[in-house]
């Protein structure tokens, strides 16, 4: 079975047939795929269990990308996301004994820094979350999904989302996770991750209309 | 048109912009030294953590059949204890008896040499 990614799975939302919307729709993963990389990861894994720190260096090298990735967009702060991804790394050190596979290895991390970032959000009291209408609109208006300022201001409307539908969003646009794998990351009811993710887009998308030129005037 | 078209894609510019920032290739290192700077030991005490935690495991039963021994001994000690102060109760209780005993022939004794003794005087008179 191959993997369908999210852009394969937006490819599929657009058959008129399907009613489902692709944001809501499972992400198949190569679950059953050989992964060629699998047993030499497994190897570095256990040398690392081992104490071999240039190994464990190799590990951060491979997942860093993940652990930062997500901090990095929960916390809207570069310095703020590299300390949190660092201190997963330190805190997996402390747990390598635990840790049975390279894939267990991911989704620990994954797990791990969502909480640790959606904990962080929450305790940022100086910092309280704007209500999704109350984030400024570019002066000048997006022109295409690859415009920089677009990117920009996306990120803007997602760091002002509340913890929980951040993260779900996060984990569904960035990672590529279907609903039931955000809802066992999270440990959060199925329903409750598609309610985040439907809200989230449809103001998303509403704001985004309002960004068309032509709506901007009126027309 | 197309413009809109674009706009509205939000599925494509969200995972364009929720794209995974890489944190640089100088990361590892600051992991690796907060991981001896939080260690204060060579990465190894992970290992030896986990063959520690082995090794507890191996020394309680080792650790539970000593303080059963050393809760035997203490037990034995205190009941050889409460033994001999039994017999050394019974002891003094058998002197007391014995020491009444002798008093008591002393007295009969006496008794019966003043009677004696009275005999031979009234034999002399």
């Amino acid at each position: 079975m191959a993997t369908l990614t999210l852009a394969q799975s937006r490819a599929a939302s657009e058959m008129p047939a399907s009613g489902t919307p692709a944001a809501l729709r499972p992400v198949e993963r190569a679950a059953t795929r050989p992964d060629p990389g699998a047993d030499a990861r497994d190897r570095r894994l256990a040398r690392a269990r081992g104490g071999d720190l240039d190994a464990f260096a190799d590990l951060v090298r491979h997942h860093q990308r993940l652990v930062f990735g997500i901090a990095c967009r929960m916390l809207d702060d570069r310095a703020a996301a590299e300390d949190l991804a660092q201190d997963v790394f330190v805190q997996l050190h402390r747990h390598l004994a635990t840790i049975e596979s390279d894939a267990h290895l991911a989704s620990w991390l994954r797990r791990v820094v969502t909480h640790r970032a959606i904990d962080a959000v929450r305790e940022r009291k100086r910092r309280p979350v704007t209500p999704l209408d109350a984030v400024a609109e570019p002066m000048s208006a997006p022109v295409s999904e690859a415009d920089p300022l677009l990117a920009t201001w996306l990120r803007g409307q997602v760091a002002a989302l509340p913890a929980a539908a951040r993260a779900v969003v996060v984990l569904r646009y960035q990672r590529e996770l279907g609903p039931v794998e955000i809802a066992e990351t999270l440990d959060m009811p199925l329903n409750t991750v598609k309610s985040h993710l439907k809200r989230s887009l449809a103001v998303l998308r509403a704001r985004c209309a309002r960004l068309r030129p032509g709506a901007r005037n009126g027309q | 048109m197309d413009r809109e078209k674009d706009v509205m894609d939000i599925d494509r510019a969200l995972a364009r912009a929720l794209d995974a920032d890489d944190p640089g290739p100088a990361f590892a290192g600051k992991v690796i030294a907060a991981v001896k700077t939080e260690a204060g030991v060579p990465p190894a005490s992970v290992s030896r953590a986990g063959g520690g935690a082995i090794h507890w495991r191996a020394v309680l039963p080792i650790a539970a059949t000593i303080a059963m021994l050393v809760a035997g001994a203490r037990y034995q000690a205190v009941e050889t204890e409460r033994a001999s102060r039994a017999a050394q109760a019974l002891e003094q209780a058998q002197a007391r008896a014995a020491h009444a005993q002798l008093v008591q022939a002393l007295r009969l004794t006496g008794q019966q040499l003043n009677v004696v003794h009275r005999a031979i005087e009234r034999s002399q008179e």
